[in-house]
């Protein structure tokens, strides 16, 4: 009887004991990318239905630094299961290195991108095969000047809206540009996509192409050129330390003062995030105008891909449902996010104003498109290319030597 | 006559039985139950005691390296000792400071899968903001002053910028910090324990007593020695594990409101002032006076008060050895008062 009572005893206890430590976790996938604030909130939206159709847990971690981040972690052998790429240099770099998951099984619906968009996201693997290795979350149409048609004077809003518009018509205007090249550790890439922007509409996509491709010296006379004239843009948008210290995302600010310090902001498409007012009313843009015949029509895009680190169903089931029409949608109707898809299947209708409605037509439209130069570049040339632009503003006058320098690193680079 | 007093018998034997079994079942009722409380208390006691309070401490630690890091760059900066010893040895040694914390926090990985990303991604901005400094100090020594000035500037952007290298850290302090919140909310270290030893221990008394008593009736023993003495270590170890128990979480209670707050605030104070120097120096002041007192000097007595009541909360005054061995003195001694009344009887 003793025996017995202790004995029932003992398992209650037991029992106790045991419920008191049972818990339970469910299905996630780490990602980590560039975006914070109003765009992280904007790439929530992209996977929330993921979230909700699967139970599978997306947790995010935004970081402005999100390259040099990834880098690190990359290294230490510890990546997340997938990440935002910003370039297709890093891409190239990630896959070729054998860090990447090939992502031919992922399913992407038939008609949704074309050719050309789908062979931006196919380099070669470890084995020198080609295999798609990420997937396009938004893109951006980066030849684009903006203004405020509120404060900008008749006469020159005339000017710069009139068809046939020439590269130098508008540089001969007496207007003030908007100009900032910080953002932490690549600081210069505005810089940098002024004179990719230069270079492609004086010198044509030929050009462009053996530039970037590190065909065609630093010291040629088209790249030559394509400097002194962002030379010429950045003294009169104030030149030097304003320049070096002011922000991409705040550059453009002054144009909606009352009395506006700045006129024309030469940035992405992505900069209505960092805009107050309300499209086609406080801001409005011209694309950015060709400077000779070889370059006319040309566009610059740029675009954010995911690369998925470790290959796990989850992974995978994350950035097939990253490309679908639900998910594209997700970010692009969001009122001024500057998000734009490639995918066809996203109507134009779905933006929320005329201003991103024109952007996704040029997008969806263009003619000669050429994807960012120093993104397409080895990451040491491309940022060399930052580092070059922000001593050419400190120091105008060493143009010769920058460019001599750029062009040793063009021949390790590559 | 012969069979009514043999069932008399019997009903007194199977009744010695229950006492018996009711007072080992109590018994050991009380033992785990004063056992999971002071094991369950303990852990969460030394939980915060060894992971909690550092790693919490540790993000701040860092943060206040990191703020100081770029104070001492500006300084070396602006008053032109870059030329001869680069961003300066306090520079390094905040570094370095900022380093060990870092892999400290790695280590106690207190916050899950959420602050290992967050701290990997503080590691990567951390090489980043390294990287900047250097840029900063070799074009500087190019003779490009202003660009040397502006990459500084960067570096201070990182840390400081909204989700920069700083408020990544905050985020993992904050995590820290809820986490010894969670902790503090434990029932492990609430009222409701003593409470629950107490009530076994009344149970276990009660019986005892009653015990006695049955005894003094049926059998005319005035005192039961065994049982006596079972009763008394029975009141003697409540009061004890109760008094250490109350003891233990008013030195918790101390430590994790009143010293980490403490220690907190000494740490923000020290982050603000390094924050405001470096910003006044980055907007062109002039560089603050030197001796100025070193972060760990400041943060001593705060961080010696807070370490004396986390101490004084981990210490299980000899009760983790007690506990178990008293509990089985007082079986034996109840077995023993019970039993030789059952074998008298039989007998």
């Amino acid at each position: 009887m003793t025996m017995r009572f202790v004995m029932a005893l003992a398992l209650l206890c037991g029992l106790v004991v045991v419920s008191c430590g049972t818990s339970g976790s469910g299905a996630a996938v780490t990602v980590l990318g560039p975006w914070t604030g109003a765009e992280a909130n904007g790439f929530a939206a992209m996977f929330a239905g993921f979230e909700e159709s699967t139970g599978i847990d997306v947790r995010y971690i935004g970081t402005r630094d999100a390259d040099a981040v990834l880098a690190s972690e990359v290294e230490n052998g510890d990546p997340p299961d997938a990440a935002v790429l910003s370039t297709p240099g890093e891409l190239r770099e990630y896959a070729a290195a054998g860090r990447l998951a090939p992502l031919d099984q992922v399913p992407v619906q038939a008609g949704a991108y074309t050719p050309g968009v789908r062979a931006l996201t196919i380099t070669n693997g470890p084995g020198g095969a080609p295999h798609p290795y990420a997937i396009i979350i938004k893109a951006a149409l980066k030849s684009v000047i903006w203004y405020n048609p509120r404060t900008l004077p008749p006469a020159v809003h005339s000017t710069i809206t009139a068809p046939g518009l020439t590269w130098q018509r508008l540089a001969g205007l007496r207007l003030t540009w908007c100009m900032g090249m910080a953002d932490t550790s690549s600081s210069g890439w505005p810089g940098t996509d002024w004179v990719e922007d230069l270079l492609l509409h004086r010198s044509g996509p030929q050009v462009y192409d053996r530039w970037v491709a590190g065909r065609l010296s630093w010291t040629s006379a088209e790249v030559r050129a394509a400097w002194r004239e962002f030379g010429a843009i950045a003294a009169k948008a104030g030149g030097g330390d304003r320049i070096l210290l002011t922000g991409f995302g705040q550059a453009g600010a002054p144009m909606f003062e009352a009395r506006p310090r700045c006129v024309l902001d030469h940035a992405g498409s992505f900069i209505t995030a960092f805009y107050s007012g309300t499209p086609g009313t406080d801001y409005d843009f011209v694309p950015f105008p060709s400077a000779g015949r070889a370059g006319q029509g040309a566009q610059e895009i740029a675009g954010d891909l995911l690369g998925v680190f470790h290959d796990t169903p989850t992974a995978r089931r994350l950035a097939a449902y990253l490309t679908t029409r639900t998910a594209q949608e997700a970010w692009a109707r969001r009122p001024a996010s500057g998000a734009y898809s490639l995918n066809l299947q996203v109507p134009i209708g779905i933006y929320p104003d005329p201003v991103a409605k024109k952007i996704a037509g040029d997008l969806t439209h263009a003619g000669t498109v050429r994807f960012d130069g120093s993104d397409s570049m080895p990451q040491t040339m491309a940022s060399a290319f930052d580092n070059a632009i922000l001593e050419y503003l400190a120091d105008p006058g060493r143009l010769d030597a920058i460019l001599a320098a750029l062009n040793k690193v063009r021949a390790v680079a590559y | 006559m012969v069979t009514a007093s043999t069932e008399a018998g019997s009903r007194a034997i199977r009744y010695l039985q229950v006492l018996l079994a009711a007072t080992v079942g109590l018994t050991v009722l009380f033992g785990v139950t004063a056992t999971v409380a002071l094991s369950r208390g303990h852990a969460t006691v030394a939980a915060a005691r060894d992971r909690g309070v550092p790693a919490l401490l540790g993000a701040l630690t860092a943060h206040s390296a990191l703020s100081d890091a770029d104070r001492a760059a500006w300084t070396s900066f602006r008053s032109g000792e870059v030329r001869l010893i680069g961003p300066g040895p306090k520079y390094q040694n905040d570094i370095t400071t900022a380093g060990q914390n870092l892999e400290r926090l790695a280590v106690l990985d207190t916050t899950g899968a959420r602050g290992r990303q967050l701290l990997q991604a503080v590691n990567g901005q951390l090489v980043t903001y390294q990287g900047l400094v250097e840029q900063a100090d070799a074009t500087y020594r190019q003779g490009t002053r202003q660009l040397g000035y502006t990459y500084l500037t960067y570096g201070s952007t990182l840390l400081h910028g909204p989700g920069g290298l700083l408020a990544q850290l905050d985020q993992i302090a904050t995590l820290n910090q809820d986490e010894l919140d969670h902790g503090r909310t434990s029932v492990w270290v609430g009222p409701g324990v003593p409470v629950a030893v107490a009530a076994a221990a009344t149970a276990l008394l009660a019986c005892l007593i009653w015990a006695q008593i049955h005894l003094a009736r049926a059998f005319r023993r005035t005192v039961n020695l065994a049982l006596l003495l079972a009763s008394v270590l029975v009141a003697g170890l409540t009061v004890w594990d109760v008094s250490a128990t109350v003891h233990r979480d008013r030195a918790l209670r101390t430590a994790e409101r009143q010293a980490l707050p403490a220690s907190v605030r000494v740490w923000r104070g020290q982050i603000e002032r390094a924050d405001a120097d470096a910003g006044a120096l980055r907007d062109g002041g002039s560089v603050p006076r030197s001796g100025d007192r070193p972060a760990t000097a400041t943060a001593g007595p705060t961080q010696r008060r807070l370490d004396a009541s986390l101490t004084t909360a981990a210490d299980g005054q000899g009760l983790p050895l007690a506990l178990p061995l008293v509990t089985l003195a007082i079986a034996l001694l109840a077995c023993a008062g019970l039993g030789a009344r059952l074998t008298e009887f039989r007998g």
